[in-house]
């Protein structure tokens, strides 16, 4: 018979049975917790990768949607000399609109005392000899020009004089003009003086600016052509002596800007629909305005020139401000080059949409943009003498003098890209490309500016439905080549078009 | 008895553990690189013959536009005009990665024919190609 155990035995049996379960039960535990973990992490691989999965899907989704063009592209011009013109007061002013692109061709006008000529060129490389249009005795500075769909039209204002001469006429794909009148007179109020402004508004009427004086009073006319026949529209009086009127065409009417010449002073704006001209807003700042330009899009006036705090000063810093009709006052002014030198400045519109400035003084021509928001840094063009320039009302040519050239012109065009986003979403932009396949040369742009073989940078967002025009730094091209332009997005959803270059 | 329970369980345990931690790898390996190929684009923005000179070949433009570093690890190069006629393949012993958002310039050597089409493939480290067709 088996000896029962003793009390004292079974105790020791259950406190080894339970130390076991204890051990046995946290392994097991332990082991769940493990399980768990590796779950949850396993999980999360999952679901990493699903996640993956639609945010492929979303970007495949968004590439397909991704709709942008190339409008157009500008191949621009490297700089060059142009023509001599005679003498150093045959270019004319910073806001003279004496050059101009029109039919498939550069175009640009000058007077140097002795007569009035034009230069022409397909490629804004190789230009044509003078052409001469008459004899006259004016200098660039009191001579006009404006160029209206195909229409050019010039006015003439001899100092001395008691009126000004104005013609107009047909331009010519062949580079010629077809003169519809020759220069016929109209008697202004008082004695001519310096200088004379002309543009045609929107409804094909002729404008007319001039500074003029009574022997002791200096004043501005401003005559307008309607219906067949001259009237003075405005008369400003008195003004400064030497004061420069710059008028500008608007969606709607035109706008003046007046102010004294060689040094910084208080300018004035004023603009009329044709009934009525507005009471004058000025800028905080004086401005020379033989240094400076104006251009429009719309109803908006856009300004850059030589600025300065103080009055009578022939050095300042570059700002820019903007004009809306019909608004009371002008926009706040934005600082472009902060450098006090003696800069001449010009502006450009490109596609009423974007604007491009251009400022030189003794060694640097600078282009600085902007597409409708900031402006853009400023980059260099090129390296000469800037006594005078001047850019086109449209477009990204600008002529310069001075220096070495002495009375030989320089010019050069920037490249302008044009392109369209069609997505219903902004695009991103980082990459262009400019390649001939004929002789497997490349230009290359990208928003990593320092990389091999760039050119310089490229990294623009265009809005949705947006037209965007951007300005390069001209690049060397051959001419009658199928260019294949290429644009990339940040998604990497390439646009490609075949361009010709100018013959 | 206890000493048993103890080793027994050490054992359980690290089989266990040495299990889950396999899955767990096997898991993320395979999860993560199909996350990893998901997430790689490679683009070839441009293509540049070198029909003449002393250096014949092509030059891609890649653009890596993906969310991390991509690698170029081959390139194919074959004539679509030649009914895809094999050229040549270049492979990189030591492919470069490419930063998100940059571009490398990968060169081709072979001697393009003017006016033959070719039909360029660029395949990364992760095994996702790309292809483009370009005329020389």
């Amino acid at each position: 018979m088996k000896k029962p155990r003793s009390n004292c035995e079974k105790f020791k049996l259950r406190r080894r049975r339970g130390i076991s379960t204890i051990i046995g039960t946290l392994i097991f535990l332990l082991i769940l917790l493990v399980a768990f973990y590796t779950i949850v992490t396993i999980f999360g691989y999952y679901n990493d990768y699903t996640q993956a999965i639609a945010k492929s899907s979303q970007e495949q989704q968004a590439n397909s949607e991704t709709s942008v063009s190339i409008n157009s592209f500008e191949f621009g011009s490297l700089p060059s000399n142009i023509t001599t013109v005679g003498s150093l007061n045959a270019p004319g002013n910073t806001f003279d609109r004496k050059l101009f692109s029109d039919l498939g061709l550069w175009w640009y006008f000058y007077a140097n005392g002795t007569s009035i000529n034009y230069v022409t060129s397909p490629d804004g490389s190789n230009w044509s000899t003078p052409i001469f249009v008459n004899s006259s005795t004016v200098n660039g500075y009191n001579f006009g020009v404006w160029e209206s769909g195909n229409t050019i039209y010039y006015v003439l204002a001899p100092n001395g004089t008691t009126s000004f001469s104005w013609s107009y006429g047909m331009l010519n794909s062949s580079g010629f003009v077809s003169w519809s009148i020759p220069p016929t007179a109209v008697a202004t109020t008082n004695n001519v003086d310096s200088f004379a402004s002309i543009v045609a508004d929107t409804s094909g009427n002729v404008w007319v600016a001039l500074n003029t004086n009574s022997g002791t009073v200096s004043d501005i006319e401003i005559w307008e052509y309607s219906s067949g026949s001259w009237s003075q529209s405005n008369f400003i009086s008195p003004v400064a002596s030497g004061t420069v009127p710059i008028l500008v065409p608007l969606g709607s009417g035109v706008c003046l800007i007046y102010g004294e010449g060689n040094v910084t002073s208080q300018v004035y704006v004023t603009s009329t629909n044709g009934a009525s001209w507005s009471s004058p807003v000025s800028p905080p700042s004086d401005y020379s305005l033989l240094s400076s330009s104006a251009t429009s899009i719309g109803n908006t006036l856009y300004f850059v020139g030589l600025a300065s705090g103080n009055y009578g000063s022939a050095s300042g810093t570059v700002n820019t401000w903007s004009f809306t009709n019909g608004d009371s006052s002008i926009s706040s002014e934005t600082l472009l080059n902060g450098n006090i030198t003696s800069w001449n400045t010009a502006i450009s519109e490109v596609d009423s949409r974007t604007l491009i400035a251009f400022y030189g003084t003794n060694q640097t021509l600078y282009m600085q943009y902007n597409l409708g928001g900031a402006w853009y840094p400023s980059e260099a063009l090129s390296e000469g003498n800037y006594d005078g320039l001047t850019s086109s009302f449209s477009g990204g040519g600008v002529i310069w003098w001075g220096g070495t050239l002495s009375s030989t012109l320089g010019f050069l065009s920037v490249p302008i890209l044009t392109t369209v986003n069609n997505s219903p979403f902004a695009v991103h932009l980082i990459s262009l490309y400019v390649y001939d396949p004929a002789t497997q040369a490349l230009v290359h742009f990208d928003t990593n500016s320092t990389a091999q073989g760039v050119s310089g940078s490229f990294d623009y967002w265009i809005g949705a439905g947006e037209v965007m025009s951007v300005p390069f730094l001209p690049f060397a091209w051959s001419t009658n080549q199928n260019y294949l332009i290429t644009v990339a997005t940040d998604q990497g959803v390439l646009t490609s078009e075949t361009l010709g270059s100018p013959s | 008895m206890i000493l048993v329970v103890v080793s027994a369980s050490a054992v359980i345990f690290t089989v266990a553990n040495n299990s889950f931690t396999s899955w767990t790898s096997n898991f993320s390996n395979l999860f993560g690189t199909s996350a990893n190929q998901l997430n790689e684009k490679v683009v070839i923005e441009q293509v540049t013959f070198n029909v003449s000179g002393s250096n014949p070949g092509a030059n891609l433009y890649v653009r890596n536009d993906g969310q991390a570093l991509a690698s170029v690890s081959s390139v194919y190069v074959t004539n679509v005009t030649s009914g895809y006629a094999y050229v040549t393949s270049n492979i990189i012993s030591n492919p470069e990665a490419i930063s998100q958002g940059s571009f490398e310039i990968i060169p081709v050597s072979f001697t393009p024919i003017s006016g033959a089409a070719y039909l360029f493939t660029v395949a990364t480290t992760l095994g996702n190609t790309v292809t483009v067709n370009e005329k020389a």
